[in-house]
């Protein structure tokens, strides 16, 4: 797939335009703005100075060679680095105008208003398909005012996974297929209601097919909350995506090579490298 | 061209054809088994074993050896060593079991589940008397033992693999060093710190106290092996939902370590079950059913056999075998009960 498209460049900037929002579509959900983020394990430094904004209501994908920082960036943006017991970080993470990393922030409330959908899919085992959609409610201690049976169709649905499971909420999540798996860890990440969503290669556990329904999710999730996507998949990227971040480690830390409008990284990227990556001359 | 003319078969089985050789060859070992004791100076079972294997084994890998040459006759020898090896771990058990069932039966009458000691001494006659005040007291005794050792023990289990705190090394270097404890240590301690210095008797919740302090180490380092099984993956996912630290290891690590969680306690009761030493000091003596923990001697199951046993008649002696059985048939249905009761619950949830 991935040889197919990459000599052809102009065609992935082509689907990218393709998808582009008018100008002065209102902003919808939050936005996040990274500033000076770096990013270590131990004395290792993984990501060196990374600032990107992204704006409300829009798709941002982060590419770039294995190794290059993505996943560690993504993960700084809803605090799940700290969670690796030698990680450090400098910078700041900016939600509504407001560090997430200021002293004295409710770790838990950021993390319930930027969700993750995380590359392997990971369902609650103990928990059934139902629950499983809920546990965030249950997490968090939420109370939902409205009926639950709701909350489980509407966010099932925004998931493109109702019809498949509809009649069978009661069964355990472990009997659903990977790419089933993962459309249920984005409706469970969706019930909490964040504003921002946060996936980093959800995808790249999945056939083809399940691909194109969680594109097709995000296409719809867009419209009312701000997504960052951390993929592989150029053709994914170009599908997906309003802004296009490209990273690269080039023997040292990670660091973002180049941002913009998806459509122009894909057919004049300013950056060579970036040029070389899109093309598929290396990477 | 009908689907079922193919009938589904398990090409990868030994056909009946195939074990011929291997029964054949089997049954030559036992007569040259026969024979060589019979012709020379060896005797006894231990010959009889001996030759036995070295005579299958060796027969054995001469017909792999023919047959498929040099790796398969090697291939043949290690299962040789490995099924002698687990008949060899086996036969200690179950003579063990055999010895405990033939010699326990003698007096096993039904009335012997439902009588007490007050009505008969160890040289009575085995129709009279019974260990009912012994299972109660050993039932008790479990579950105080339990109740006193879970919490504490899960509670470090998740202090040690989910928070790791900076007493963690400390608290892991302590419960190695408790899980050393010999049983009668902890019948001492208990017996010099509560019982010596206070107005207190030896009672069940004293007893209990002493075997917590042998059932904390196995359910704590049983329930951390088992904690640390639980993938990363869902703590992660539970904190990404907003959840706090606390709440994700309720809610998500727990009972998705329930089973395992399930077996700590099981091996927790089984190392106290069937302690005797720690009860010495702490139990106190009752030859009645006696329903207060806290006040008045208790009996318990090992503590009757101990007692049978020191008798030293063999009226005493018998009663003491007749107690290991009915303890083994206790755990023994304990465990099932746990088990069943565990795991049922996960399937209908």
């Amino acid at each position: 797939m991935s040889t197919d498209n990459s000599s052809q460049p102009n065609s992935l900037a082509g689907v990218a335009a393709a998808r582009l929002r008018e100008p002065g579509s209102a902003p919808l959900g939050s936005g996040l703005e990274a500033r000076g983020v770096h990013a270590w394990f131990g004395s290792h430094l993984a990501l060196a100075n990374v600032s990107l904004d992204f704006a409300a209501g829009t798709v941002t994908a982060l590419i770039g060679p294995s190794g290059c920082g993505k996943s560690t960036f993504i993960r700084t943006l809803n605090r799940m680095h700290e969670f690796i017991p030698t990680a450090a970080m400098a910078g700041e993470v900016l939600l509504d105008g407001k560090d997430i990393y200021a002293p004295g922030t409710d770790v838990t409330r950021i993390r319930l208003q930027i969700g993750m959908v995380f590359q392997k899919p990971n369902p609650f085992p103990s928990m059934t398909i139902g629950e499983n959609v809920l546990a965030g409610l249950k997490l968090a201690q939420i109370k939902y005012d409205g009926h639950k049976d709701d909350l489980l169709e509407e966010t099932l649905s925004r998931a493109g996974l109702w019809a498949e499971v509809k009649d069978r909420l009661g069964a355990h999540a472990g009997g659903l297929s990977g790419g089933q798996q993962q459309r249920l860890c984005i409706a469970r990440s969706l019930a909490v209601n964040p504003k921002i969503l946060l996936m980093d290669e959800p995808c790249s556990a999945l056939d083809p097919g399940s691909t194109l329904r969680i594109e097709d999710t995000i296409s719809q999730l867009s419209k009312t909350m701000t997504i960052v996507i951390v993929t592989h998949n150029m053709q994914q990227a170009a599908r997906v995506s309003d802004y296009t971040a490209f990273f690269l480690a080039d023997g040292g830390p990670g660091q973002m090579i180049e941002v913009g409008p998806t459509n122009e990284m894909f057919s004049r990227p300013k950056d060579e490298r970036t040029e070389n990556y899109v093309s598929g001359r290396f990477g | 061209m009908s689907i079922t003319t193919v009938a589904p078969r398990k090409p990868w089985k030994a056909t009946k054809k195939d074990l011929i050789p291997v029964f054949g060859a089997l049954a030559l070992a036992v007569l040259l088994d026969y024979a060589v004791v019979a012709l020379t100076p060896m005797k006894g079972k231990l010959a009889y074993a001996l030759l036995f294997f070295i005579f299958g084994a060796g027969l054995q890998m001469a017909l792999k050896w023919r047959n498929l040459g040099r790796r398969a006759a090697i291939d043949s020898l290690a299962a040789s060593i490995a099924i002698t090896g687990a008949v060899l771990a086996f036969v200690p058990v179950l003579s063990l079991l055999e010895t405990a069932i033939v010699r326990g039966f003698k007096g096993l009458y039904p009335g012997f589940f439902f009588h007490d000691m007050s009505v008969a001494n160890y040289q009575s006659p085995l129709n009279q008397g019974g260990v009912i005040q012994a299972i109660v007291g050993t039932l008790y005794l479990i579950v105080l033992a339990t109740l006193i050792s879970l919490p504490l023990s899960i509670l470090t289990a998740l202090y040690l693999t989910e928070i790791r705190g900076r007493a963690a090394g400390f608290i892991q270097f302590l419960v190695q060093a408790m899980s050393g404890i010999p049983s009668v240590v902890a019948g001492i301690f208990i017996y010099s710190a509560l019982l010596l210095t206070t107005s207190l008797r030896g009672s069940t919740i004293m007893a209990a106290l002493a075997l917590a302090i042998l059932m904390i180490p196995t359910v704590t380092r049983t329930a951390q092996e088992v904690l640390l099984l639980v993938p990363s993956d869902l703590r992660e996912a539970g904190v990404a939902l907003g959840a706090t630290q606390w709440k994700t290891v309720v809610t998500i690590v727990v009972p998705a370590a329930r089973n395992g969680l399930i077996t700590a306690v099981i091996l927790g009761v089984a190392r106290i079950t069937g302690e005797t030493a720690p009860l010495l000091f702490t139990l106190g003596v009752s030859n009645k059913i006696n329903l207060n923990p806290f006040s008045g001697g208790q009996s318990a199951l090992p503590y009757y056999v101990w007692s049978g046993l020191s008798d030293g008649t063999e009226l005493g002696i018998d009663r003491a075998w007749s107690g290991i059985l009915v303890l083994l048939m206790l755990v023994l249905t304990l465990f099932v009960i746990a088990r069943v009761f565990g795991t049922r619950k996960v399937k209908t949830k």
